[in-house]
């Protein structure tokens, strides 16, 4: 057991750095020379070599490797190419908010799920059942900005009553659920309704299987052997598809981040991209690659708690 | 939704029969109208298009819907109609590419991946493994920041955002196919790889992959409408749906309706793939995995 | 109630079972006494299943159960007037009442012990809840789980209420799921063909057991099962059902000895694999049902064909066949030695996995030292259970696999280690048959391009000569050769399995398991046409199987694997009538039989 949460970890942390280097090489070297860019064609050769060595750039690249890579792990990600303030700082403050938001999404996403998938597999060839079918079909097929934007025309808008964006932090009470229920509603509908069929099929599933008969011939009604045997093992599956799902919910968090104007790791790297501010984004790009990856390691580290098969015996 | 009668008949007797039955049509039929409802919209707006999609009128603006604009004009003037009908090419395209694009790269890996399970086939999803913490969103901002928004920057990042999941998909049912006897059999008739991949493998998991496509097409249209909305797509003036959102969400306060016909544009194209995917796949088979 | 001495203790009336409009069970009526234990018999699709699940009310949706399933007043507790000992009919119960009689009253083993417990939840915790369930207020459940497991002889029952099902055998698992049926003591016990997927061995300790349980606590049985064997050792009448009807019922000593149904009569000769007096050919559904005129012109045919046969097998010289046993584990001998063997194998071995980090690696010797010939024209048997070795064997003899150390050598050429591209002229020289039907043959596929699969170098009207030549020879009609897997049945797809092996006209035919899968009559059947076509062809034939009865009949020599090994071999009648090595014996004694009828 230890030693399986030990190898997931190793494999993790070579994950990761396989993708800094992705992320640097990509960031760093593809898009040529960032003093260059950053000074325009008209700038002489002087200026941008000045400007080269104070950005650190004219160094080889392994070197620069190295210290982008330790100083993103210690906080120290570097000058921002436009608003020439640290970088660090403002990506750990919109890291807080995106994960403040991608919990929200997770939660609402998981509470839309569970009951609507479990009801519509275990009432499929029921029309009730067809209805919580077609509601999470409808749900999949609507972007999460859509609903984001649907979202605000009702209750910001029409109805007036939560604000269309913005966000409070955490401390400041009632105002910061009422900034956040609209975004995690947003992003928990459509990833929810997405959830929500995964759970269908495993439910439908599972309801086929031997042991569902043999709980049955136990002696349980159809309810009480779903409860007592099915549900977990219909979860197994669902477990499995939830490190994709959260992945996406994650980078939904980017979009409805820009629709609500929050200040996260979303809004953020958009205003980079507009700025082309490279120092920024690699640094977001980074923060969002190790959430998908903390995420598919926790949903690995969870697998075996639900399937003693996954144990390793020893 | 008749496809649950022939699955529960076919979970008590597996016969011949059962194994072609004919499931989820109706299900086929209603995506089918759906795209075809999509693609005539981008195949007339080639040719015709009520307005000019591109002109603007700053006295007509957020214009309710009128003869001369079916549907109103926007914040800026412009006829929603024409603007509709012409941003369809726009997701129908990038679909298309990003179809072909993922296609290229992880069918012929997820094969190889499968038929050299030791070796280079466990480095490729290991390669694989990677490339999923890249989501297809995040990599299109990054390669958009890189060589700035277009069609074609968009579309390659799709691209690649969807080939690791064909690859995990088609390995996974060549895997399938090989573990048959059959595949042992063209073996022992002495058959190489390449005829085992081209006669037997292929074939027998065509029908995963066109539910795959299908799901990818849904996917990059999703994609591809959140892109534009981020202004990181195709760049104006060619009309998009996701702009049209953009440009909507600017006079929501006074217009909470200008983002509807868009809206109602992805969600049916969407809806149209998915539904068409999921009839494809009741009918093929109602148990295989697909990655979305 | 009648005022019958006995009143039965399940009686069905009228029962059908339709799936839309389609009939499945037509139409049949029969009883159980108490204490009786009915077996009830049929091949795929005769409706047994369904029956057995109608009486449990555990019939999948779509499917419609008709008639009259009565479960008679409980018999001891009659004067407690409570609503669960009164009769009542099972096909108009509610979920409510159900759920007071499964597990309680009436109670089921199923056929998958790998999938029919909860992977998720430990054994004891199944078994407790089957308790809970029916005698809520029982005391002392944990110490009743495991005497239930110690009374299904389960190792340290103790400690194996603490693990999962997968930590499990199989042969344990369906012993577990036979504790959990017996909790209760039910009145009728109903077993769907329970050890069908386990080892002779092990089928032989379920059987066994099952008849103790249900000895001990009176009840009833409803056994259902394809196998004869199984039946007449456990039953004391029998039902035979034949697409959805009752044919014949009566007890095993009368239908078995004097059977009056002619369908029941093929079934018991295809069982017994008994062969026709003149011909030595199995006796198949058609050739037993068939009487008098047909049968002569038949003897006449296979006289002839005897005695081409026969010409066949003296090419070489049989009777030199040592009779070897392994004594001790270890030291590998050679069996069957001869001069110059169509396939020479030695010391072979397979180990799968790699040794790790620390030497914790796991690894699995699936073949642990095998040394043996076969000589050309012989008919060579391979038997064992699952894992002793024998696919992994087959998969080396067949240069699909790599051996970790030893070789095989087939007509006198190396083929272990040798490059795909320098083993051509194996694949021309040497064909497989494999066990399954259903997935030996690509179903994207037409039979024609199946059957021409292994053919290479041939113009297109060669190979349409040489499909339709092998059809013939199958007995399948010329049309096939355009149509596709899923048309056939599943004795079809076998004798297309058999024509893609022939279409090379190759020497040595591998043979996997190749009739396991298949009905008993229409195992005759190909069986027959197997045999036929080994004459014809002059065939070395190696025939891998779990079955001894097939291999006892179908091979000259057979030799018998166990844990990596080979522990004996022989000529078939020698080993399987004076077998030497203990693991032969116990597996020669553990066939069901079909009781003795000459007695």
């Amino acid at each position: 057991m230890l030693l399986n949460v030990i190898r997931r970890l190793g494999i993790f942390a070579l994950t990761v750095l396989v993708a800094s280097v992705l992320v640097f090489f990509l960031l760093g070297v593809l898009p040529g020379d960032p003093a260059r860019a950053q000074l325009g064609l008209q700038a002489s050769e002087e200026q941008v070599q000045a400007l080269r060595e104070q950005l650190g750039v004219d160094r080889p690249l392994p070197v620069r490797y190295l210290e982008w890579v330790t100083g993103f792990f210690t906080g120290d990600m570097g000058t921002s190419y436009a608003t020439r303030s640290p970088v660090g700082p403002q990506v750990l403050d919109a890291l807080q908010v995106s994960l403040l938001l991608v919990t929200g999404g997770i939660v609402v996403a998981v509470l839309i799920a569970l009951p609507l998938g479990i009801l519509a597999a275990v009432r499929h060839h029921r029309p009730d059942g067809m209805v919580f079918s077609a509601i999470s079909q409808l749900g999949i097929s609507v972007p999460n900005f859509l609903a984001g934007l649907l979202l605000i025309a009702v209750f910001a808008v029409t109805l007036s009553w939560l604000p269309s964006g913005g966000w409070a932090p955490p401390n400041s009470g009632i105002d910061f659920f009422r900034h956040l229920a609209l975004p995690a509603l947003a992003l928990g509908l459509v990833n929810g309704a997405i959830l929500a069929r995964y759970i269908r099929a495993a439910v439908l599933e599972v309801m086929r299987e031997d042991f569902m008969r043999t709980a049955r011939a136990k002696g349980l009604k159809p309810g009480a052997a779903l409860l007592r045997h099915g549900l977990r093992n219909a979860l197994v599956p669902v477990v499995t598809v939830t490190s994709i799902e959260f992945a996406n919910l994650i980078i939904g968090a980017v979009v409805i981040e820009t629709v609500f104007v929050i200040p996260g790791l979303g809004s953020n790297l958009i205003r980079a991209v507009a700025n082309r501010d490279l120092v920024m984004i690699q640094s977001i790009v980074m923060c969002v690659v190790i959430l998908v990856l903390a995420v598919n390691l926790l949903v690995d580290l969870v697998r075996p708690l639900i399937d003693p098969r996954l144990r390793i015996s020893s | 939704m008749t496809k649950r009668s022939s699955e529960t008949a076919n979970g008590i007797t597996p016969t011949a029969k059962n194994t072609r039955r004919r499931g989820g049509t109706p299900l086929i039929i209603a995506g089918s109208v759906l795209v075809a409802v999509v693609l005539m919209m981008a195949l007339v707006s080639v040719v015709w298009t009520p307005q000019s999609p591109t002109a603007t009128n700053a006295v007509n603006r957020l214009a309710s819907p009128s003869a001369e604009h079916w549907l109103g004009t926007d914040g800026l003037g412009r006829d929603i109609a024409s603007m509709l009908l012409v941003g369809s090419r726009v997701p129908l395209l990038v679909g298309l590419g990003t179809v072909g694009v993922g296609f290229a790269i992880g069918v012929p890996l997820g094969i190889l991946a499968a038929m050299t399970d030791r070796g280079a086939g466990t480095w490729v999803m290991r390669g694989n493994d990677i490339l999923q913490a890249f989501p297809a969103l995040l990599l299109a901002i990054v390669l958009a920041a890189i060589f700035g928004p277009s069609t074609v920057t968009a579309v390659i990042a799709l691209g690649l955002g969807l080939a690791p999941g064909v690859a995990r998909v088609a390995r996974s049912g060549t895997l399938q196919v090989l573990s048959r006897e059959y595949a042992l059999a063209a073996r022992a008739a002495g058959r190489g790889p390449l005829f085992l991949a081209i006669r037997h493998v292929l074939p027998n998991i065509r029908g995963i992959l066109i539910v795959q496509a299908t799901v990818g097409f849904a996917i990059a249209i999703l994609a591809e409408a959140a892109l534009s909305y981020l202004g990181l797509g195709t760049p104006p003036p060619a009309a998009s749906w996701g702009r049209m959102l953009q440009d909507g969400q600017a006079v929501l306060h006074n217009a909470p309706l200008t983002i509807l016909w868009p809206g109602l544009a992805v969600a049916v194209s969407v809806l149209g793939f998915n539904l068409l995917g999921d009839g494809l796949r009741d009918r093929f088979d109602p148990r295989m995995e697909v990655s979305r | 109630m009648t005022t019958s001495a006995i009143a039965p203790l399940l009686r069905v009336e009228n029962l059908s079972v339709h799936a839309g409009r389609k009939q499945l069970v037509k139409d049949i009526s029969f009883d159980i006494m108490p204490g009786e234990r009915v077996g009830l018999i049929g091949e795929s699709g005769s409706g047994k299943s369904l029956t057995c699940l109608s009486v449990l009310g555990l019939l999948d949706q779509g499917l419609n159960a008709q008639g009259r399933v009565i479960l008679g007043s409980r018999r001891a507790a009659a004067e407690e007037e409570s609503a669960e000992s009164q009769s009542i009919d099972l096909l108009s119960a509610d979920e409510d009442q159900f759920s007071k009689i499964r597990g309680n009253r009436l109670s089921m083993v199923f056929q998958e012990p790998m999938t029919a417990l909860n992977p998720l939840m430990k054994v004891g915790d199944q078994l407790r809840e089957v308790i809970r369930l029916h005698r809520p207020r029982t005391k002392q459940v944990k110490a009743e789980v495991i005497d239930l497991l110690s009374s299904v002889r389960i190792p340290e029952p103790a400690r194996a209420s603490e693990v999962y099902p997968h930590q499990m055998s199989g042969g344990q698992r369906q012993r577990v799921m036979l504790a959990m049926a017996m909790a209760n003591g039910p009145e009728l016990l109903v077993a769907d063909e329970p050890t069908t997927a386990l080892d002779v061995t092990v089928q032989k300790q379920v059987l066994n057991l099952m008849a103790e349980q249900v000895e001990r606590a009176g009840s009833s049985l409803l056994f259902i099962t394809h196998d004869l064997g199984v039946v007449s050792e456990l039953c004391d009448r029998v039902i035979i059902m034949r697409q959805g009807r009752i044919v014949e019922s009566g007890s095993i000593d009368r239908v078995f000895t004097t059977p009056e149904h002619p369908y029941t009569r093929a079934l018991l000769a295809a069982s017994a694999l008994e062969t026709h007096p003149s011909t030595g050919r199995l006796l198949t559904l058609e050739s037993s049902v068939e009487t008098g005129a047909t049968a002569l012109t038949k003897v006449k045919e296979a006289a002839s064909e005897a005695a081409r046969s026969s010409t066949g097998t003296t090419d070489f010289d049989m009777p030199s066949i040592d009779h070897l046993a392994d004594s001790v584990d270890g030291t590998d001998l050679v069996y069957n030695q001869s001069q110059n063997p169509a396939i020479r194998v030695r010391d072979l071995t397979r180990t799968y996995g790699k040794p790790g980090l620390l030497g914790r690696g796991r690894q699995v010797e699936a073949l642990r030292g095998v040394s043996f010939d076969v000589t050309a024209g012989q008919r060579f048997g391979i038997v064992g259970e699952s894992g002793c070795g024998k696919s992994t064997l087959l998969r080396l003899l067949t240069a699909l696999d790599e051996p970790t150390s030893g070789y095989v050598d087939v007509t006198g050429e190396r083929i272990s280690g040798g490059r795909e591209r320098h083993l051509r002229w194996l694949r021309e020289t040497m064909q497989i048959i494999f066990q399954d039907p259903m997935g030996s043959l690509d179903p994207r596929m037409k039979v024609t391009d199946i059957i021409a699969e292994p053919l290479r170098n041939t113009d297109r009207a060669e190979r349409r000569r040489r499909v339709h030549e092998l059809l013939e020879q199958v007995g399948l009609p010329r049309s096939s050769a355009e149509k596709h897997p899923h048309e056939f049945s599943g004795g079809q797809r076998q004798r297309i399995a058999i024509a893609r092996a022939l279409v090379t006209k190759p020497r040595v035919l591998v043979a996997d398991e190749a009739v396991s899968a298949l009905d008993v009559s229409v195992r005759a059947q190909v069986l027959n046409l197997l045999q036929d076509l080994v004459d014809e062809y002059q065939l070395t034939l190696v025939f891998v199987s779990h079955d001894l009865n097939v291999v006892r009949y179908s091979c000259d020599v057979v030799a018998v694997m166990h844990n990596g090994h080979m522990v004996e071999c022989g000529h078939s009648e020698a080993v399987f009538d004076s077998p030497r090595h203990p693991y032969t014996a116990d597996l020669v004694e553990s066939i069901p039989r079909l009781r003795d009828r000459a007695a």
